[in-house]
């Protein structure tokens, strides 16, 4: 073994002088890490395995499931990392003959190398698999395979002796040509001989990477922790419901936009170029189609990166939860916007590149494949535009791209006008089906005999009044029940969790005769305030629809209704839209709302709000469909210029494509969701802050928890959902995985686990929602978890930064909002996270965006004229020396008076000197009785 | 008499919330008054340029935040602060009353040369209400107990007197800024007397 790894080192080091140093010292240290990181990484999923495993009967085989899944993955990174490119890759990729040969077409996959010291027979075996059919599927296939086997050790073990094969196939860098690295692993795989598998692989799955072991391989940004969740081959498949969830009016343009979808990835594996870096190019730019999409500007994706990164490890699966988690369309149009601007990035970066042609073309075809459902005139001529731009040397591939283009602007308009047609006749009605909904599925409402009583009479009369005032008849009818609805997800909420009393006041608090939400908790709650509140306007319940349709670049209507809500009360001061700090001045008019339910809602609000800024007057604008056309062209003009999109449809003709737009926003799919949840939404509420227990089926009398149908004993197998311990039928129940919130706030166990349909509907659309409060939840999750208090003190800081930015410039303080948007959970309350926060705190994803949030504003701070001027001075050591709330590091900050001082300056004895002034001039002058909190820094 | 160069003057308005700093100011800089009101958030400043004394003085006004929620944001711009005003509502005696607290609080966080002398203004605001509650006398004693602080009143509304209570502030704050200036002017001042030499301990700490 010793001189094995003599041997290997020789050769990298012989390597590593050849090549050119430069270019190698740059990424050595990375490389480092990730071989480290793997090594790490199998040691951590093999001994969960092992744990998991060893609790088993001995004779226990392991199937696929996320752990064994993870291992495999950890496997395919070790022989993925420093892999090079073929020669014959390389060569038919510079001829453009990528499709001639399966072997190329495949990109990156290290079939050779295993093929290579694999049995023939087992490669025959293998390359016979019905469901694989690319190199990639193989190499996976084949891990799984020597796995079953128990062979993974001897292959390793054979590998790491061929040297002179490892460097035919490998860099020098890479992982196995490391001459420390696959000695501790193969050490590590002796572990695995307790163990027997029975891994799955022939699986259609498995004919792509997926991003963990990508990540992990270090071919693409972790964005994600390399997940330890991946789902199992045959869930995928069932994965796939063609959007039962999707309302009905909208079904076909919904199905077509679907087979698009999935079109387009199927696409993929074929379309992945061999090079490594253009790769994960095309990775990055599905995850940011994916997921960044409705960005006006292009800087700040990885802010919004990403929940559903997360909860959809598998490539292949990923477009499929698009399908099932989010209506597809109104993702594909969020995804106009910003892919848009991103496009523009990332052809310009193709442009720079050296690339070759070839892998130009493909990958522009992948983008452009991208842009297929977008379906606006002015995509496809920029896209054209930088076509030409970039094909510049072969004739034949420009000639296919043109294709590829001409096929482009054909594709997307059939289904799109067909929804324009919906559009126009089902446009009034999805609202008020969704009350019908909500009233008919509601639970009886219960009150708390405590204080908490008190708040839900106030919200009773909140609504009452709001009745009252109400013109619109249709809406009067349903007030009500939204009352009801309402109430009863308070009680729910404060039943659940055992919040004190005065925690109620940071769900809602009553000002006047207006609700507030001054905290982003309830989401339920606000969602039914927006839209109450939208009732107690009752000429404004139809602008609403106005501005959804003009609000061209984004969304449904019912983002738009809560941005109506909280733009409506933009006037007085500018700064007024901002939320929190000077919320508190005028908060009659500052509705201050959660983000909505899942991340297109939340995102197109944001950017509804600012659009609506820019265009205050829609708010009282037209009501009929027709007068929305009518006024059309002008608004058009004036948001698509205020919006800085690319768009330039010219005012004066309504366009077919931006029509098609419209009719994304008022799809009544969000709302049909968000109904879906509301009614069982009370309850299950609950279980988002309760690690359910399970009661059996006795419990349920013997019937499914959703259809009520008979389970158990000869009706067959009752389906256990995690989320809340209830049984379910295997209707009901499809084994669909997804992470279960209390069992990360109460155990900080990120596996996912099985839930039933409706729950994971629920679950998916309240991922990004910030409900979670550790502070109240489980306080003790800071001193358990580093990682998590020191993002605690970040965002600490980023509160503090807020108060600053928001009392500058508005400009300032709009773009620090537009780049926390759509979280501006992160610098409202320091302790407030959504599931997508939590998986971003285990991969530092968060810290990242928040350090860098921090820089911004503080730098800021520093040199802006007037927010320097507002730091503090400590009155302590009086040293001139101006210092800063956020300055965590060195200062503290009272709670009583909030003034700052040196941390060294203040002690936990030494009383804070302001406080004390303020305790002598109270009870000098006791006798005035006034609210200390309306009058200055010097209440008498 | 020194030198004949630019004068800045940082003059901060103090007052609880809704006396009328923010009216005052916009009356005193821009000539204009509007009866919404709007709450200043923070704090911040407008300059005005101003002849006192036959030269020509840069006036600095900081207008601040009345309202306590804005307290977490500090006040060191209150540092080097030439001259301050104090402003008051004449119909509400709470605002009033805290005009003392917003003195100590000045002085403490501004920690001037001389905090004995420093250049205050007290203002009593909105004399065209007709609801007074806090007599003009009651507002001449506070100020003479307090080392004769000149004292106006105004009304922000009808542009009453503010152009002589800001021109006060300008005035006497240079009358200190020219102390400051005999020694400032020339390298190392030889200190003389002893009480010029004290505040300066003070400060220094």
């Amino acid at each position: 073994m010793s001189t094995l790894s003599l041997d290997s080192l020789s050769f990298i080091i012989a390597d590593f002088l050849a090549s050119s140093m430069s270019e190698y010292h740059e990424d050595t240290i990375h490389h480092v890490k990730v071989k480290k990181g793997i090594t790490i990484l199998f040691s951590k999923t093999l001994k969960l395995l092992q744990h998991k495993h060893l609790q088993l009967d001995d004779a226990e085989f392991i199937y696929s499931n996320d752990a064994s899944n993870n291992l495999c993955n950890v496997l395919e990174a070790v022989f993925l990392h420093g892999l090079k490119d073929s020669v014959t890759q390389k060569l038919t990729a510079y001829v453009g003959l990528a499709a001639s040969s399966l072997d190329t077409t495949s990109g990156l996959n290290f079939w050779n190398v295993a093929a290579k010291f694999t049995h023939k027979d087992v490669i025959v075996q293998l390359q016979s698999l019905s469901q694989i059919t690319t190199p990639i599927g193989w190499c996976r296939a084949w891990v799984r395979m020597a796995l079953n086997d128990g062979l993974m050790q001897s292959y390793l073990h054979s590998m790491i002796v061929d040297v002179k094969t490892l460097k035919y196939f490998y860099h020098s860098f890479a992982y196995l040509r490391d001459f420390e690295q696959p000695g501790i692993l193969n050490n590590l795989l002796t572990g695995l001989m307790s163990l027997e598998f029975k891994l799955s692989y022939n699986s259609s799955v498995l004919n792509t990477w997926n991003n963990g072991t990508l990540q992990i391989a270090g071919q693409i940004e972790s964005q994600v922790p390399p997940s330890p969740t991946l789902q199992i081959a045959g869930q995928i498949e069932s994965q796939v419901p063609p959007s039962k969830s999707i309302t009905a009016p909208n079904s076909e343009d919904l199905t077509h936009t679907n087979v698009k979808v999935t079109h387009i990835v199927s696409i993929k594996p074929e379309t992945i170029s061999p090079s490594n870096s253009l790769q994960s190019d095309i990775m990055d730019n599905l995850q940011c189609t994916r997921h960044m999409p409705s960005h006006t500007n292009g800087d700040y994706y990885l802010s919004i990166s990403d929940g559903s990164t997360c909860s959809c490890p598998d490539q292949g699966e990923t477009s499929q939860m698009i399908n099932s988690r989010k209506s597809p369309v109104a993702w594909l149009d969020n995804g106009k916007e910003k892919s848009n601007s991103y496009l523009t990035a990332n052809l310009s970066d193709f442009k720079n590149s050296k690339l070759t042609t070839t892998n130009t073309s493909v990958a522009l075809e992948t983008q452009l494949q991208f842009s297929i459902p977008r379906g606006t005139q002015i995509d496809e001529e920029f896209l054209k535009h930088s076509f030409q731009e970039v094909s510049t040397v072969d004739n034949v591939q420009e000639r296919s791209q043109s294709q590829e283009n001409a096929e482009t602007s054909h594709l997307p308009q059939p289904p799109l006008l067909l929804s324009l047609s919906h559009c126009a006749t089902a446009e009034p009605k999805p609202r008020m089906r969704n009350y019908e909904e909500i009233c008919a599925s509601l639970p009886p409402i219960k009150l708390d005999p405590t204080e908490q009583e008190d708040i839900l009479k106030k919200v009773l009369q909140e609504f009452d009044t709001q009745s009252g005032r109400e013109k619109n008849e249709f809406h009067l009818t349903e007030s009500n029940p939204l009352q009801a609805w309402v109430c009863d997800n308070i009680t729910t909420k404060l039943n659940s969790t055992d919040f004190k009393h005065s925690n109620c006041s940071q769900f809602v608090q009553f000002e006047g005769s207006q609700t507030v939400i001054s905290e982003p908790i309830n989401v339920v709650l606000s969602k039914s305030l927006e839209e109450s509140t939208d009732l107690e306007q009752g000429s404004e319940t139809k602008p609403k629809q106005v501005t959804s349709i003009t609000d061209i670049s984004n969304i449904n209507q019912v983002n738009t209704l809560s941005d109506e809500v909280s733009s409506s009360g933009h006037y007085g001061n500018s700064l007024t839209g901002m939320s929190g700090w000077s919320s508190d001045i005028e908060p009659k008019t500052n509705l201050q709302f959660t983000k909505s339910t899942n991340s297109n809602r939340s995102r197109g609000e944001s950017f509804a709000s600012l659009l609506r800024r820019y265009t205050p007057e829609l708010n009282n604008k037209a009501v009929t469909l027709d007068q929305v056309i009518g006024t059309l062209s002008a608004t058009d003009e004036e948001l698509v210029h205020e919006s800085r999109s690319q768009h330039s449809s010219s005012g004066s003709q309504i366009e077919p494509q931006d029509l098609c737009l419209i009719d994304f926003e008022v799809l009544p799919t969000p709302d049909k969701n968000i109904s879906a949840s509301v009614c069982a939404n009370s309850s299950r509420m609950l279980f988002l802050f309760q690690i359910p227990s399970e009661h059996g089926l006795s419990q349920q009398n013997f019937t499914c928890r959703g259809c009520s149908r008979p389970i158990g004993l000869i009706y067959g197998q009752p389906y256990l959902c995690e989320f809340d311990g209830g049984l379910y039928c295997f209707e009901c129940h499809e084994n669909y995985e997804t992470y279960i919130p209390s069992s990360i706030i109460f155990n900080w166990d990120f596996r996912k686990k099985k839930v039933c349909k409706e729950n994971f509907q629920f679950l998916q659309d309240y991922e990004d929602q910030a409900l979670y409060d550790i502070e109240l939840l489980n306080p003790k999750l800071y001193t358990q978890l580093p990682e998590l208090m020191e993002l605690k003190m970040l965002r600490q800081q980023l509160c503090f930064l807020k108060s600053y930015l928001f009392t500058c410039s508005h400009k300032m303080a709009e773009s620090l909002r537009q780049k926390v948007w759509p979280r501006e959970h992160l610098y409202e309350r320091q302790d407030l996270y959504s599931i997508t926060d939590f998986l971003q705190v285990q991969s530092y994803t968060l810290h990242k965006l928040v350090k860098e949030l921090v820089k911004f504003a503080s730098s800021h701070v520093y040199e802006c004229l007037l927010c320097s001027q507002k730091g503090f001075v400590c009155e302590i050591c009086r040293n001139p020396k101006v210092i800063y709330p956020f300055e965590v590091d060195t200062t503290i900050r009272c709670k009583g008076c909030k003034a700052v001082y040196h941390k060294t300056c203040m002690t936990d004895s030494l009383p804070c000197p302001k406080c004390e002034r303020w305790g002598r001039r109270q009870s000098k002058s006791s006798s005035i009785e006034n609210h200390p909190e309306d009058y200055g820094m010097s209440p008498t | 008499m020194a030198s004949r160069k630019k004068v800045l003057l940082k003059v901060i308005i103090l007052g609880d919330s809704g006396v009328g700093k923010t009216s005052l100011m916009n009356q005193y800089v821009a000539k204009k008054f509007s009866n919404q009101y709007k709450a200043t958030i923070g704090a911040d400043f407008l300059t005005k340029e101003v002849m006192v004394d036959d030269r020509l003085v840069t006036m600095q006004i900081w207008d601040t935040a009345g309202q306590e929620r804005f307290q977490s944001l500090g006040v060191a711009f209150y540092r080097g602060a030439d001259g301050c005003v104090l402003v008051f509502d004449v119909t509400m005696p709470n605002t009033f009353r805290s005009l003392d607290s917003w003195r100590d609080e000045f002085l403490i966080q501004a920690s001037p040369r001389d905090p004995e002398n420093f250049p205050f203004v007290v203002i009593g605001n909105k004399i065209d209400l007709e609801n007074r509650a806090v007599s003009a006398r009651r507002a001449q004693g506070w100020c003479h107990s307090k080392g004769d602080i000149p004292y106006f009143e105004t009304s922000a509304k009808e542009a009453i007197n503010v152009e002589q209570a800001f021109q006060a502030v300008a005035k006497n704050a240079m009358a200190q800024e020219s102390d400051v200036e005999l020694c400032s002017d020339f390298p190392d001042p030889i200190k003389l007397k002893d009480d010029q030499a004290k505040p300066r301990e003070n400060c220094a700490c």
